[in-house]
């Protein structure tokens, strides 16, 4: 570099720049550029500790991620053996004893009419039932009725959005509740199987209908009555009023949806076919 | 045994203001050269003398000692300039071999003593100076002021070395010229 430099410059230009003199700066513009100098280290401290702050923030951001990450995916694998539950395991019955209030009163409306003063809400509704409905699906043991978004009277859509959600959380919250549901939903599930059988208008569709209000009655009261136990209740009722082929029907749907199920030998005898 | 400029540098970092005096002291007056000699007009000189250390002054939390304090001085001196000619419309590498304009230099009618004395050599060499493309005075200035190499030109200026020796080379050439008219 030396040589470098030496070699490509004349010392006479070297000599003749130094004889130019050798200005200095004015001594007020020493003072001010010390002063700012000075001030620079002082202010030295704060600085640093920003940097060394700094130094921790991405490690710091990193593990808050890290720790994030870890925790949300342990409570999806918690959370997910529930949510898949109810289609994979628990089906159809328990899911109606999980509609929602509004859900159940908005059916109900639209399926059966009260009349005017009803004294017994769960009963007359099924004594006044016309004929003029015979179609009317006493109880619906597929979720799927319910579950299914009844057109919410509002313009806004994504209330109603937000309202099929919670239908379907009810029902899905309904299916891992116990098979022993509360007894207002029993009361529901009872009132919602009440107008069908009533479309028979024999004597012995009357005593059947007293038999099961009956029995409904009890097992409202005893609050122990399972969805499968209404189901049953159901098929005894059509048993009862004679129509067999439905009763072998809907038993033969009850064995299908519920292989396990024992049932009992008293029930055994009103629900199949003599 | 005298403490490194980079030494210096990083305690002033590290907040010794008695760090940044010192380097103060060994390095003002070459700068001060630097830019008067570089610049027309003794205020203008000043001021831009004073912003550069100022520059220093802010960077000195970046500073890392990659290569010589002087180079990493002269680099932000040169930056300073590149901003002043651009503000006044001049372009440092396009003029490299157009000559400034002619205008009685700024560092010529700052010492007119050396006129008056009759040193009409001196005027010769300064207004030779004055009148190098900015590109070819610079080199030379960084040469002569702050002893830096060509490497360390190119460096500072941020130009390659061949561009760097080329204009240190024609910057002697034709200053030499200017000697030999004595």
């Amino acid at each position: 570099m030396t040589d470098e430099r030496d070699s490509s410059v004349d010392p006479r230009i070297s000599a003749r720049y130094r004889e130019l003199g050798a200005p200095e700066p004015p001594r007020a513009l020493d003072e001010a550029i010390l002063a700012a100098g000075r001030r620079g280290a002082s202010a030295r401290p704060a600085s640093l500790d920003r940097a060394q702050r700094r130094r921790w923030y991405a490690p710091l951001a990193t593990a808050a991620v890290l720790v994030l990450a870890v925790a949300v995916t342990l409570h999806m694998q918690q959370e997910k053996p529930e949510i898949a539950a109810p289609s994979a395991k628990a089906p159809a019955p328990e899911a109606p004893a999980a509609a929602s209030e509004q859900d159940l009163k908005l059916r109900m409306e639209s399926s059966v009419k009260p009349p005017p003063a009803p004294a017994e809400p769960r009963r007359k509704p099924a004594e006044s039932k016309p004929e003029s409905k015979p179609e009317a699906k006493p109880f619906a043991p597929d979720p799927a009725p319910i579950q299914a978004p009844i057109p919410a009277p509002r313009s806004d859509a994504g209330a109603v959005v937000r309202e099929e959600d919670r239908t379907a959380r009810d029902a899905a919250a309904a299916a891992r509740a116990p098979a022993y549901g509360p007894l207002e939903a029993q009361g529901q599930k009872r009132a919602e199987s009440a107008p069908a059988p009533m479309a028979a208008p024999s004597a012995a569709a009357g005593r059947a209908t007293r038999e099961r209000e009956n029995l409904a009655s009890d097992a409202l009261a005893s609050s122990s009555v399972t969805a499968s136990g209404l189901e049953l209740e159901r098929i005894a009722t059509l048993r009862a009023e004679g129509k067999h082929d439905e009763a072998d029907k809907a038993l033969a749907e009850f064995r299908k949806r519920f292989p396990d199920y024992k049932i009992p030998e008293e029930m055994l005898r009103r629900v199949e076919r003599r | 045994m005298e403490v490194a400029d980079e030494q210096l540098m990083l305690a002033y970092r590290a907040g010794d203001a008695g760090a940044f005096e010192e380097l103060y002291r060994r390095h003002k007056g070459a700068l001060y050269r630097f830019v008067l000699r570089s610049i027309r007009a003794r205020e203008q000189a000043e001021e831009l003398y004073q912003e550069i250390w100022l520059r220093v002054i802010e960077a000195r939390e970046r500073y890392e000692p990659q290569a010589k304090f002087t180079t990493w001085l002269y680099t932000i001196a040169h930056n300073r300039m590149v901003d002043h000619w651009r503000k006044r419309g001049l372009q440092v590498v396009s003029l490299d071999q157009q000559e400034s304009p002619v205008e009685p230099p700024a560092a010529a009618s700052a010492q007119p003593e050396l006129i008056l004395q009759g040193k009409q050599s001196l005027a010769r060499f300064l207004s030779a100076l004055a009148a190098l493309p900015p590109a070819q005075r610079e080199a030379f200035l960084l040469h002569e002021e702050s002893g830096l190499s060509v490497a360390e030109i190119a460096r500072a200026t941020g130009a390659d070395e061949e561009a760097a020796k080329s204009r240190l080379r024609y910057a002697l050439s034709k200053l030499k010229e200017a000697l030999s008219d004595d």
